[in-house]
């Protein structure tokens, strides 16, 4: 199979599989568990240069109540063998939403996780790319295969492939962690941070854009931005990747998102959570994906992704529209520097949840104090709702 | 009703002309047609309210005219009859809206026929199911080819007879109907006698899949079914092997059809492979394909105008992708509203193999609630299909709630009253049966929450971390009791027995485990004191009258005789701990009575000050389909002077009230629904209704500015509202984004802080109002409900509701001082009790003089005392069933009297916490009892029906005395308040 001849380290993985063979690890405490690799084969013949992704990430749990995910080490090997480490596009700290992957039709990914929370077991279920039913990342009830978290005696690794018909911007998040609090019914928890996305681009390489006001086909290689922006019911959760140094950063809660007059950016608009949203961005039309039909805003809800690439024209807002979730502060700014010579465009993050200290959740029946947290987002009523009738 | 639905037709013809389909080319004609236009107003609802949110809250009154419209109809008081009239009803809307759509390209449609086109003659029957559930039955469906008409059909060799394609039992989904674009139908519903209820014929020109469904809270619990209309050259769209492509229709191995209701899926298969052979799949199905087959998915969102709320879903499945439909998007999430439809062709396994695929609904409270089944995916044969499996049927060991606005009826077993007690909350199935809720009679958010379940009982604790629009799927496996309620509105309960059939008596189980996490026998007094408390909320024939028998609507004296309190409770064998056998009825009447005599009314013999406004939130009237009034007592004389129901905007249980600082605006919330209303204290004539966010539960002024903070209990913040309520300014988030949703209810407030009870998350959090920021989140016991406050702000209590204990808080630093055990009395096995108790503690206000604290508890109907000083326990007076709010008001010549309402009693109880004013509340006692039954002096807004007086809820005595709004208050007031009363923390 293509798949094993061009991939020989992964016939290794299915022989430790076969023999029971307990994987190298970086953390030799662990027992992985390692989901059988996909046993499709690449079709894409579009894409000349499929890569394997290898991942290491944690699940961890911040003192608020928070769970997040962590990038630990990210290499690329490439189909002559060639590894290199992109560990250092990410930031060493857990984020929310979670590291974003970023992936072409024809690419593969070996991700392997582990639980940091302490308890309970942490999983990875995504969206859109190709995975056999061990690499899940759901529990046994709903699998019967297995549960397919990382707990903390054992790591897991899931294998995706990113095949032919897959391109676009994918959700992905816990679907184990249950808190006790409510019962056996829960998925997961995505709602408290552990969620981010995959994006894999075309294999031709061509995206739809709007480019001052005209429908084209851009190449992904010139987008000089992508903004993630994750929807939850109470905010928007933002991460900006700069493509001119690969740079991931995390911009946290309700960011000012950054971008240079004319340049390309795309945004991937997610959402997790209970509620339905109103996004839009004033002033700002983008084509709706997979049409040539332009839009200036989009109803989305839970688990939807809503993908778009335009030029940066001029500043403004973005905001979820609906009246309690604006009202409660959920709209960040879309600055666009002309001068980008004496001006960073580095967008600006929001508040972040807090890293560090006594969580309340830890002190249950205890007599304790919660100090607030990094600054607590409030609805003003400075720009918000005159001129946006 | 009309401008509404001119209002609907105005915005389906601007759908029309903005997207093109769907619509435009079925005007003509008349039956599911109009079905899915009026699936699509919800649609329509929505993006109004989302476009623009000054009209949105500009349409509020039509909203609130023509849900009142919808149930103008039926009799309010007996359920059973609004159930039949509005069988009696089906499609009877349809037809009307639809002859208002007529147009003028009927002949257009005409032309359209070809004479290759079939003839369909449907026949259809409405049943009731076993479980209360109504639903639809294919009769006859003959297929003529080449024919133009109705009258056509004969029975010559043209014709084709599909009825025994379909399930010979009527089904929840219905029939779904697949015609060929320009197919022309006749379809005929009746009701089960034969009787025909509705007729109507269609052109079927439009291919594409489509909702049809009844147009009442009936659509949502039962009648509902999919036309699909397969386009005339027979291909769809679809992801094959990754490549988007044209696919032959005949190719399809099957059509899945999959309707999202409330949280619950219901599937119907159509198998291609065997002459298109129909098999209704019921809830939450196992669906099963094989890899490499293709099968055509439908998913259709359900839910009916008249539900504001709406229940929108996101449809995801596992491992799979498509494309949304013109596009060249690839998905595999796609929100589904209310009418909405969405057909996609999955090519099943490509790329990831075999698998027990999940599929759910990815909105997060659904996911939680059970939403979700499996799509098995196997290697095989893809020729050969393999059956869905079914998941749990109506016909098969389920019950059916629905969630209803409506006291006592809040979960509503389809089947209705079943132990002749008066109560319709409760079910009783065999172990390893199933339930399944609807909030399809609701305006408000909810959870379905297990409050109740035998211990270790698998599937258990069943909860949601937010409240949401929705329902519920629960499979119980063990045998035992299990009472499933609301987080939100905790006497909004719904029993379940689970009963092991092969044991005598029905099973209760041998112990159960309490939402807070308490486990007792259910041989214990407290697991009876439930099931008493059970029967009460349930039923409002057993709760407490304090009118005279004979004049329900006149002036009660003072030393009128009241009637006995009468429980009715099931006369059936159950079965307790150890495997016990006992009578439900004499062991619950030999514990705690029966035919109790209820305390005399007395009024006071000092008069208070001001008027005393109550909350009667179950209280009905006749313009209204929504229960709630707020009732004014003279507190100079005693009497009931006032009842506001405002019917103009068909005020939903009213449940908490305050005021600006003048005293003449009364701020009322309507805690099942959206909004807060605001009415003149002197006319009671409404002055605006304000949507402020899901369920506002508590509202309070700012001292400073005037300003309304209100509490709202559905979502997780307060609103912000400018003084007298003058525009919603902005929703005050009460925990960091990410963190579990708070959903606060009943906050208190000083000069700088803001102490909000966060139901949900088991917190209170101070929040300074100066630095606009939280100041610390404190752990508090289970469901914290109430806030009280000393004069000077500086200590807090929260009501714990489900542990019955007060957390004492330091405002300041943000910590716990303590926790004050109201049941540290009580003996919960034996029932001893050995001093004071409160069970389920409400409202819990401080004394204006900081003294003591007064505290409402529902579950043991009883008044609390703590001496604030010591911070202990000291008293507890006798309230009524339900007893729930409390607030002080002045008491003439100096001190102060504590007002306490109850949910399922009439009266008011005026309690004198400290009648010889010495500081010292152990002398605390009831001062008098008085009826909120209206007299024919009563200023009324709406004449009162039913349950007069009662639902006592929220308390606000005027004149505010309270330390801060005292020294605000206008000086024709401030005259008639002691200087102690003016200056309450000066002493």
């Amino acid at each position: 199979m293509y798949w094993n001849a061009e991939y020989p380290h992964v016939v290794k993985l299915s022989i430790v599989i076969v023999v029971g063979f307990v994987f190298v690890h970086q953390l030799s405490s662990i027992t992985p568990v390692i989901a059988q690799p996909s046993q499709d084969n690449i079709t894409s013949s579009d894409n000349p240069f499929p890569k394997i992704h290898e991942i290491k990430m944690a699940g961890v749990e911040l003192p608020d109540g928070h769970t997040a995910y962590k990038m630990l080490e990210y290499k690329i090997i490439d189909k002559e063998n060639n590894t290199k480490d992109i560990t250092s596009r990410y930031t060493d700290l857990p984020t929310i939403p979670g590291p974003t992957l970023i992936m072409t039709e024809g690419d593969k990914a070996k991700l392997t996780l582990i639980n940091e929370i302490g308890r309970g077991a942490v999983s990875l279920h995504t969206h859109g790319v190709h995975y056999t039913i061990t690499s899940d990342g759901s529990l046994k009830m709903s699998n019967k295969v297995s549960d397919q978290g990382a707990t903390t005696k054992q790591s897991y690794t899931y294998v995706w492939t990113a095949a032919e018909g897959t391109r676009g911007s994918w959700p992905w998040h816990d679907h184990t962690f249950g808190k006790g609090t409510s019962g056996m019914n829960m998925n997961g928890v995505e709602t408290n941070g552990l969620f981010s996305t995959v994006i894999v681009n075309p294999a031709n390489g061509k995206v739809d854009a709007l480019v001052n006001g005209i429908p084209k086909k851009v190449n992904v290689e010139d987008i000089k931005k992508d903004f993630v922006l994750f929807v939850t019911d109470d905010a928007f959760w933002g991460v900006e990747i700069d493509n001119n140094n690969n740079k991931h950063t995390p911009l946290w809660v309700n960011p000012t998102l950054v971008a240079s007059k004319n340049d390309l950016v795309r945004f991937h608009i997610q959402s997790v959570g209970t509620d339905f949203h109103h996004f839009v961005i004033d002033h700002y039309e983008w084509l709706k994906p997979g049409t040539h039909e332009r839009t200036n805003f989009e109803n989305i809800g839970p688990l939807e992704n809503h993908v778009f690439t335009i030029s940066a024209n001029n500043s403004t807002s973005y905001y979820d529209k609906m009246p309690i979730h604006l009202l409660s502060g959920m709209k960040g700014k879309f600055q666009v520097i002309a001068d980008d010579t004496t001006t960073s465009t580095s967008s600006i993050p929001g508040p972040s949840p807090k890293m560090q200290g006594s969580s309340i959740s830890k002190d249950i029946g205890n007599s304790t104090s919660v100090p607030a947290t990094s600054p607590i987002i409030h609805g003003t009523t400075d720009d918000s709702l005159e001129g946006r009738k | 009703m009309n401008k509404m639905r001119n209002n609907n037709r105005n915005s389906i013809k601007k759908i029309n002309s903005e997207q093109t389909t769907i619509i435009s080319a079925f005007k003509p004609f008349i039956l599911f047609f109009m079905i899915v236009i009026v699936a699509i107003i919800p649609i329509v609802a929505l993006n109004l309210s989302v476009v623009d949110i000054v009209s949105a809250q500009e349409q509020q009154p039509q909203q609130i005219s023509k849900e009142k419209e919808n149930n103008e109809s039926v009799t309010l008081e007996n359920n059973k009859n609004t159930i039949k009239d509005n069988k009696k009803g089906v499609f009877h809307t349809l037809t009307s809206i639809s002859s208002s759509l007529e147009s003028d390209d009927f002949s257009l449609s005409q032309n359209n026929k070809t004479s290759n086109n079939s003839m369909h003659k449907i026949e259809m029957i409405v049943v009731t199911l076993p479980t209360g559930q109504p639903a639809y039955k294919m009769i006859s469906h003959v297929k003529s080819i080449n024919s133009s008409s109705s009258s056509d059909i004969s029975s010559d060799s043209n014709n084709i007879d599909l009825t025994p394609k379909y399930s010979k039992l009527a089904t929840i989904p219905g029939p779904t109907l697949v015609f060929n674009e320009g197919d022309y139908v006749n379809v005929n519903i009746k009701d089960k006698d034969g009787n025909l209820i509705n007729s109507e014929e269609f052109l079927a020109s439009q291919p594409g899949t489509f909702l049809y469904i009844d147009d009442s809270k009936n659509g949502e619990n039962g009648l509902f079914g999919a036309v699909i209309v397969n386009p005339k050259d027979n291909v769809n769209t679809g992801l094959i092997k990754g490549k988007i492509q044209e696919f032959p229709l005949n190719k399809l191995d099957k059509d899945i059809i999959m309707f999202m209701v409330g949280s619950t899926f219901w599937g119907m298969e159509i198998d291609n492979k065997n002459d298109y052979k129909q098999s209704p799949l019921w809830t939450n199905p196992t669906l099963t394909g094989v890899v490499d087959q293709k099968i055509r998915f439908h998913i259709l969102g359900v839910g009916h105008a008249g539900n504001p709320t709406d229940h929108q879903h996101t449809f995801h499945l596992h491992a799979h992708r498509w494309v949304d439909p013109g596009t060249t998007n690839i998905i595999d999430v796609k929100q589904i509203l209310p009418g909405k439809t969405h057909s996609f062709i999955i090519d099943v396994g490509d790329g990831v193999g075999p698998g027990h695929w999940q599929y759910h609904c990815h909105v997060f409270a659904h996911m939680e609630a059970g939403m979700m089944g499996a799509f098995n995916v196997v290697s095989g044969d893809p020729a050969i299909n393999i059956p869905s499996e079914s998941g749990a049927s109506p016909y098969k060991n389920f019950a059916a709630f629905e969630l209803t606005d409506q006291p006592a009826k809040w979960f509503t077993n389809l089947a209705g009253d079943i132990t002749n007690t008066g109560t319709e909350s409760l079910a009783v199935i065999n172990k390893s049966g199933s339930v399944n809720f609807m909030m399809s009679d609701v305006s408000g958010v909810h959870t379905v929450t297990s409050f109740v379940y035998p211990k270790g009982a698998m599937n258990m604790p069943f909860d949601e971390i937010t409240a949401y629009a929705g329902g519920g799927l629960v499979k119980l496996d063990y045998p035992g009791l299990y009472v499933f309620g609301c987080k939100l509105h905790p006497f909004m309960l719904g029993g379940v027995i689970a009963d092991d059939p092969s044991t005598k008596g029905l099973d209760l189980g041998d112990e159960i485990t309490l939402i807070n996490g308490v486990t007792v026998p259910t041989s214990s007094d407290l697991a009876t004191r439930l099931l008493k408390a059970f029967f009460t909320f349930t039923a409002t024939n057993n709760w407490q009258d304090y009118t005279s028998s004979s004049s329900s609507a006149a002036s009660v004296s003072s030393s009128s005789p009241t009637s006995p309190w009468h429980i009715s409770y099931p006369d059936v064998d159950v079965r307790i701990t150890n495997g016990t056998v006992v009578n439900l009825k004499d062991t619950l009447e030999s514990r705690y009575g029966q035919n109790l005599t209820l305390d005399e009314l007395n009024n006071p013999d000092i008069s208070g000050v001001g008027e005393v406004w109550i909350d009667t939130q179950f209280e009905k009237t006749a313009s209204k389909s929504k229960p709630g009034t707020a009732s004014a007592v003279n507190a100079t004389v005693w009497e009931i002077t006032k009842k506001v129901a405002l019917p103009e905007i068909n005020m939903n249980n009213a449940h908490n009230m305050w005021t600006d600082k003048d005293q003449n605006l009364i701020y009322a919330t309507q805690w099942f629904d959206n909004k807060t209303s605001i009415f003149d204290r002197n006319t009671g004539k409404l002055v605006k209704n304000i949507e402020v966010g899901h369920d506002p539960s508590h509202v309070m002024t700012s001292t400073k500015t005037d300003e309304l903070m209100v509490a709202l209990h559905g979502e997780q913040g307060v609103a912000l509202l400018g003084p007298k309520g003058e525009s919603l300014k902005k929703v005050i988030p009460m925990q960091f984004p990410g963190q579990d949703p708070s959903h606060p209810h009943g906050h208190w407030m000083s000069d700088r802080y803001m102490v909000t009870p966060d139901e949900f998350t088991g917190t209170a959090t101070i929040y300074d109002m100066m630095e606009n920021e939280i100041l610390g989140k404190v752990k508090t016991g289970h469901s914290p409900i109430a806030i009280g406050m000393t004069p000077n702000g500086s200590k807090s209590y929260v009501a714990d509701f489900f542990d019955s204990t007060i957390s004492v808080l330091d405002t300041d630093k943000a910590t716990l001082i303590k926790k004050i055990n109201l049941l540290e009395n009580y003996d919960p096995i034996s029932g001893n009790v050995s001093g004071p108790i409160g069970f389920l503690p409400i409202q819990t206000p401080v004394s204006p003089d900081g003294q003591y604290m007064v505290t409402a508890n529902t579950g043991s109907g009883t008044i609390t005392i703590i001496d604030t000083e010591k911070d202990e326990l000291v008293k507890d007076l006798p309230c009524s069933a339900g007893c729930h709010g409390v607030n002080f008001g002045a008491k003439k010549n100096g001190g102060y009297y504590a007002y306490v309402s109850s949910s399922f009693s009439n009266d008011l109880v005026i309690v004198d916490g400290d009648p010889n004013n010495d500081g010292d509340p152990s002398d605390a006692e009831i001062a008098g009892r008085i009826s909120l039954v209206g007299s024919p002096e009563t200023q009324v807004d709406d004449n009162v029906t039913a349950l007069p007086g009662t639902g006592g809820m929220g308390v606000l005595p005027i004149p505010i005395i309270y330390n801060g709004w005292v020294q605000n208050l206008p000086e024709e007031w401030k005259s008639l308040l002691t200087e102690e009363q003016q200056n309450p923390i000066v002493q």
